[in-house]
């Protein structure tokens, strides 16, 4: 047991170093937060990353119009042996041991930094968040400092003592999750235009794009709490050794509604928030954490699982939400009963946390919709939308385009200019009805021709919706709902009979493989051939027996329609200069489909191409190789890969969804589509310019004694290898400015000798 | 994250706290209850044909080891399923390769059989560790007792021995319940501490600080306070109590303590086993058997679920289980004990054949239940073979699948308990040592290949 103690720290290096190669051998960087998950139209500010293989970024992506943003700085994780090299620094720069010494961390300061031709380099400096002694130097005016008064030397040493200080303070030998671990400052600026609503946001480097996580364009004042620091792994049994000390005046803030709060939630903790509220008002208090972040791997169960409660002044608890529905993110809706202070308070459901637990909450009189009917409509026709929810009075709904193609869109309501929910909306190209009430068994079945989709709702609880149709001897169909996927709270149930009520086919929950983030596949599905002509009934329910306005669906009944969909993964992909690279693509089947599908680029920018894939009836999954003859690209750029196949005598396309592979709690993977693939061309042999060119400084001359006659001189100490990590070491803490020149000289010297 | 549960503190408790915090009062209940009555298994029928296996070693690896990285592995597969364990080595068996972490293993490839191709396609810890050590499907209406529990109901009736019939070195698995409907009694005896440690403390045997002197005196002292005793004279329920409490400070002073005494090895021995919790553990396990315990499991101090960190763990860890292990079947080779004794290595499932690159892993293997491995070995089961195979991958298994009952109803075979015996059930429920094959429950035959 004690060997295991003392093994502890040893592995995590040993652990570190080995994995630092192999993430050297996977270019894209990954990020696993971004705190604040989004920012108000109008406003810059910094967002926070945390991931692993954040070096040398040079650029961050948001998705859609209106939005740009660019690095501020990266902090790698560090190890145990550079905290023990910034240490011996502070040392030295607390000393003040020689006045040579602080001259040069001057110089440094105001020469060095500023005389890298890199604008990276020089913008990211003087905007750092930490205030440090480049801001200063920079406000001073370049090169107009020669021979200032020493008080300005002691001020530019204090502010890097500081940022060592904060850098050794928020070391944690061991994280909770190592993979978060690496962090990165970028500021966002959002126009006053830019659409609300749900982008993405990556990072990229010179040789990788980060894969995307979601970013929130919202219209309501912000507020933020600091950015957690990288928290401690428990062990267990003494998880409280792990826990952040937290002052009592971090745990409740005071907000003003109506506002969006974004925080963080580390282990065992709560984030309360005060606010007053008017008698009548109907509050809606909505969380963004498991939208945020649908899976993470490490965590059981696999997403931050939110819990809303909302307390009047005396600590009286007056409303509670785990789940909204199905979905594990919760949504209050609140009608406070008098004037007055309250608090809502946000937690885990069982007390985990961690930097990636990140929330958003949105309260105030907002718009939300609970409910729309019917929940899709035929392509070109326009939908009459029935709505349902809060504070919509005079909440207008935007209809799909005219000419939105078949698939699932999302329609949001504006109420005085606030967007409220999105909800999706299904377009198709079938002939469509209503259900029609009673049809509640197969006497009084309402009756549809083929091929036909109902839009229907399971009205109240035990609701059977029974339809009657006629088909022939041998013929196969199809009976589908679309409800879950829709986000109706209906958990479908699907039976087929024949004429005499002999049970012909049944289902209740069948598999999706493109589900993405929906880890309940409610929507029902049979596929059946018709043993005779006659009359054929379809009875429709909900699993446990529940029913309401809410319980929406889209029944399809028809004969097959084969076809397909396409996932690629990842959705970053970096290939060398003139070389290639390979993503995997995914196919779904519908309706039995078992044709071949040629996959392609669609319309490729210049010199790009792919290899020539074709996917058999059977194959699931394959390679495709994508190669260019381009050197590098300035910048990611967007592909598309689509498969062609002949689905009877048409030749259909489908363009391939982006998607990440996520897997949820140490177990289940999805693939969670995102909205765009970049492809990023690298030249091997380009290396980003430092941010720092070291100045020669006179060495301190170290004593050494002479041999005496006899005596052998001194055998090297350490490895080729341990001198070279040791050089990567100083040089990692020297670009990001936390060691001065004059103490890099030296112990790059060291090293030099050591060998 | 290599998860090493339990391994930290919890065998630190001394005796006195434990009793505080109610930890042993339940630790001697067992003793005293299985020692005192002497009834177990009063309603399961004997054995009908002679017992191959008198005893049994199962070396359960938490987590889930590896299957390609030990003893399947596939070197042909490739970096991007062997990672960093590319090589092979061969065993004093032609035609039989392990991976390269498994050295004295391979020196004892005659001794042992390899089942490269169980299977039951569960990826869960509990409800893996379940199907693996009762052959019953999880979620079911009953939770059924563990194959040591069965063997402890079974067995435990010839078994006359002062230590209790099932023992746990040195910690109970506690992710499921061991012992099932069976009931507390059924539960294994765990010993706590650390066999590797200069002195191995019993969980009530071996007391913390506390000298058999001191023992000795404490027994008068309560002897002479016991008044009630005294008055209660000819009571049969105090009479019972009193017979308990005698075997338990026989079990505490006398011939009992010693089994766990390994001073009384050879040094040489000792190093041969490896200075390790786990070589130590395996020691002990033959010390028990040797007394004939019939069944005895060493919860591997550590654990196997490496999702990340994976190769570096394995370095760690897979050596010690080389040697442990190897030690263990060749000791209880010299001794003429691995006849009759059987020894099953596995955990609960195998390890993703492909290594999973992905943040947060880094270079991890995650839960795989499809194909992996089981090492079976003595008692009746011959060494030297291979038991069907994985595919290229090792991803499925390619032919002979085996089942969590055929592995479970081998093992009952050998050791003369009828695998559909009827099992007691408190309330009179039907239940059997294992379930019948059905749509759920697969079985692809005995091991009848190896037997």
């Amino acid at each position: 047991m004690t060997s295991k103690v003392l093994w502890l720290p040893v592995l995590g290096v040993a652990g570190w170093l080995w994995m630092a190669g192999s993430v050297a051998a996977q270019t894209r960087p990954y990020i696993g937060f971004v705190y604040p998950a989004g920012g108000q139209q109008g406003t810059t500010f910094r967002v926070k990353l945390g991931g692993q293989g954040m070096s040398d970024l040079e650029r961050v992506i948001v998705t859609g119009q209106g939005v740009t943003a660019k690095v501020v700085e990266y902090n790698p994780k560090l190890g145990p042996q550079e905290i023990t090299l910034l240490n011996e620094q502070l040392r030295e720069l607390r000393k003040g041991k020689s006045a040579s010494m602080l001259a040069m961390a001057s110089k440094m300061s105001s020469d060095t930094m500023m005389s890298s031709d890199s604008m990276m380099s020089s913008e990211m400096m003087m905007s750092s968040s930490s205030g440090d002694m480049m801001t200063s130097a920079s406000t001073g005016g370049k090169g107009g400092k020669k021979g200032a008064a020493n008080e300005t030397v002691d001020e530019s040493t204090l502010r890097l003592m500081g940022r060592i200080e904060k850098r050794v303070r928020e070391y944690v030998q061991r994280p909770a999750c190592s993979s978060i671990a690496s962090l990165a400052t970028v500021e966002v600026t959002v126009d006053r235009d830019a659409p609300p609503g749900e982008r993405e946001i990556r990072v990229a480097s010179a040789r990788g794009v980060s894969n995307p996580l979601v970013f929130h364009v919202g219209q309501l004042p912000e507020y933020c709490r600091k950015p957690m620091v990288t928290a401690a792994f428990q062990v267990l049994g003494k998880e409280e050794l792990a826990l952040r000390k937290r002052p009592a005046e971090e745990i409740e803030d005071r907000i003003t509604i109506p506002c969006v709060v974004n925080g963080q939630i580390a282990s065992g903790e709560m984030n309360r928030y005060r606010f007053e509220a008017r008698k009548g008002q109907r509050l809606v208090i909505s969380a963004l954490a498991r939208q945020l972040i649908p899976y993470i791997a490490d965590a059981v169960p696999g997403w931050f699982q939110p819990v809303l409660t909302v307390y009047d002044a005396n600590g009286k608890e007056l409303a509670y939400n785990d789940d909204y529905r199905f979905k594990p993110d919760p949504t209050l809706l609140f009608e406070v009963p008098k004037d007055g202070e309250y608090v809502f308070a946000i937690t885990d459901a069982i007390y985990r946390g961690r930097e990636d637990f990140v929330y958003r909450v949105t309260i105030g009189e907002l718009p939300f919709v609970t409910s729309i009917f019917p929940l899709g409509c035929r392509a070109g026709e326009t939908p009459k939308i029935e709505m349902k929810g809060w504070n919509l009075q005079k909440a207008q709904l935007a209809p799909p385009a005219k000419d939105a193609k078949p698939g699932v869109c999302s329609l949001v309501a504006r109420q005085a200019g606030v967007v409220s929910n999105a909800v999706p909306f299904a377009i198709d190209t079938l002939p469509e009805c209503l259900d029609k009430e009673s049809n509640n068994d197969a006497a009084r079945a309402q009756k549809v021709s083929l091929p036909i989709i109902v839009n229907g709702r399971i009205d109240r609880e035990d609701d059977w919706d029974v339809f009657q149709f006629t088909g022939k001897a041998n013929q196969t169909i199809v009976a589908e709902v679309y409800a879950r996927r829709l986000d109706s709270p209906l958990d479908s149930m699907l039976r087929v009979t024949d004429a005499s009520g002999k049970v012909l086919a049944v289902n209740d929950d069948y598999e999706q493989a493109g589900s993405g983030v929906n880890t309940h596949d409610a929507d029902s599905y049979l596929m059946v051939k018709l043993p005779a002509d006659g009359t054929y009934y379809v009875y429709l329910s909900d699993a446990a027996r529940s029913g309401g306005e809410e319980y929406g669906y889209r029944l399809r009944i028809s004969a097959p329609r084969p076809s397909f969909d396409l996932r690629v993964v990842p959705s970053s992909l970096s290939i060398r200069g003139k070389s290639n690279s390979g993503v995997s693509v995914y196919v779904i089947r519908h309706d039995g489909f078992a044709g071949q599908i040629k996959l392609g680029l669609k319309d490729p920018p210049a010199g790009f191409s792919a290899s020539s894939v074709t996917l058999s009836g059977t194959q699931a999954v394959t390679r495709l190789t994508i190669k260019t003859d381009l050197m590098a690209t300035k910048e990611p750029v967007a592909l598309t890969i689509q498969g062609v196949a002949k689905i009877g005598d048409r030749e259909v396309a489908r363009a391939a969804v982006p998607a990440e592979d996520r897997m949820q709690a140490f177990l289940w993977r999805h693939l969670v589509p995102v909205q765009d693939l970049r492809v990023l061309v690298y030249d091997p042999s380009y290396q980003p310019a430092p941010k720092r060119v070291p100045v020669p400084t006179p060495l301190v001359e170290k004593k050494t004694e002479p041999l005496k006659p006899g005596q052998e001189p001194p055998k090297a100490k350490f490895t080729k290898q341990q001198v070279a990590s040791r050089l990567r070491q100083i040089e990692l803490l020297f670009q990001e400015g936390l060691l001065t020149d004059a103490f890099r000289n030296e112990k790059v010297a060291e090293c030099e000798v050591a060998q | 994250m290599a998860m090493n549960h339990g391994a930290d503190g919890a065998g630190r408790v001394t005796r006195r706290e434990a009793v505080r915090c109610g930890l042993g009062v339940a630790a001697g209940a067992v003793l005293a209850n299985g020692l005192g009555t002497g009834v177990w298994a009063a309603d399961a029928k004997p054995a009908k044909k002679a017992a191959k296996a008198k005893s049994v070693i199962q070396v359960f690896l938490w987590g889930g080891m590896s299957h390609n990285d030990t003893w399947d592995p596939k070197p042909e597969a490739g970096a991007e399923y062997m990672g960093e364990f590319g090589k092979v080595i061969p065993t004093n068996v032609p035609g039989i390769q392990l991976g390269e972490l498994f050295p004295y293993l391979a020196k004892q490839a005659d001794k042992y059989s390899l089942i490269r191709s169980m299977t039951h396609r569960n990826n869960g810890h509990e409800t893996a560790a379940y199907l693996m050590q009762t052959g019953h499907q999880p979620g079911e209406r009953l939770a059924y007792p563990s194959v040591g529990a069965v063997f402890a109901l079974f067995k435990g009736r010839e078994y006359k021995g002062m230590i209790p019939p099932y023992v746990v070195l040195t910690q109970a698995q506690g992710r499921f319940s061991e012992e099932g409907f069976l009931g507390p009694r059924f539960k294994p005896f765990a010993t706590g501490g650390d066999p590797n440690a200069s002195r191995f403390e019993v969980e009530g045997v071996v007391a913390r600080g506390i000298t058999d002197d001191r023992q000795k005196a404490r027994r008068e002292l309560l002897t002479k306070m016991n008044t009630m005793g005294a008055e209660m004279a000819g009571s049969s329920a105090l009479a019972a109590a009193e017979e308990a409490k005698k075997h338990a400070y026989e079990l505490i002073l006398g011939p009992g303590k010693e089994v766990f005494d390994l001073s009384k090895e050879k040094p040489e021995l000792r190093d041969r086993y490896g200075r390790h919790t786990f070589g130590q553990d395996c020691l002990v396990a033959r010390r028990l058997v040797e007394t004939g315990v019939p069944y005895v499991v060493i919860n591997y101090p550590g654990g196997w679920d490496t999702h990340s960190n994976h190769f570096a763990t394995m370095r760690r860890q897979a050596p010690q289980l080389d040697q442990g292990l190897a030690g263990l079947l060749q000791d209880l080779h010299d001794r003429g004990l691995l006849e009759s004794t059987i020894v099953w290595c596995s955990g609960e499932f195998g390890r993703g054949p492909k290594v999973d690159w992905q943040p947060p892993w880094n270079g991890g293997r995650n839960h795989y239940g499809n194909v992996f491995t089981v090492l079976v070995a003595g008692g009746g089961f011959k060494g030297g073979s291979i038991v069907g195979s994985s595919t290229e991958k090792g991803e499925e298994v390619k032919d002979r699948p085996v089942y969590p009952v055929d592995l479970l109803g081998s093992i009952y075979q050998l050791g003369g308990i009828d695998p559909h015996a009827k099992l007691p059930h408190p309330m009179g429920l039907e239940a059997h040592v294992l379930p019948p094959v059905s749509d759920k429950v697969k079985s692809a035959g005995y091991l009848t290949e190896i037997m």
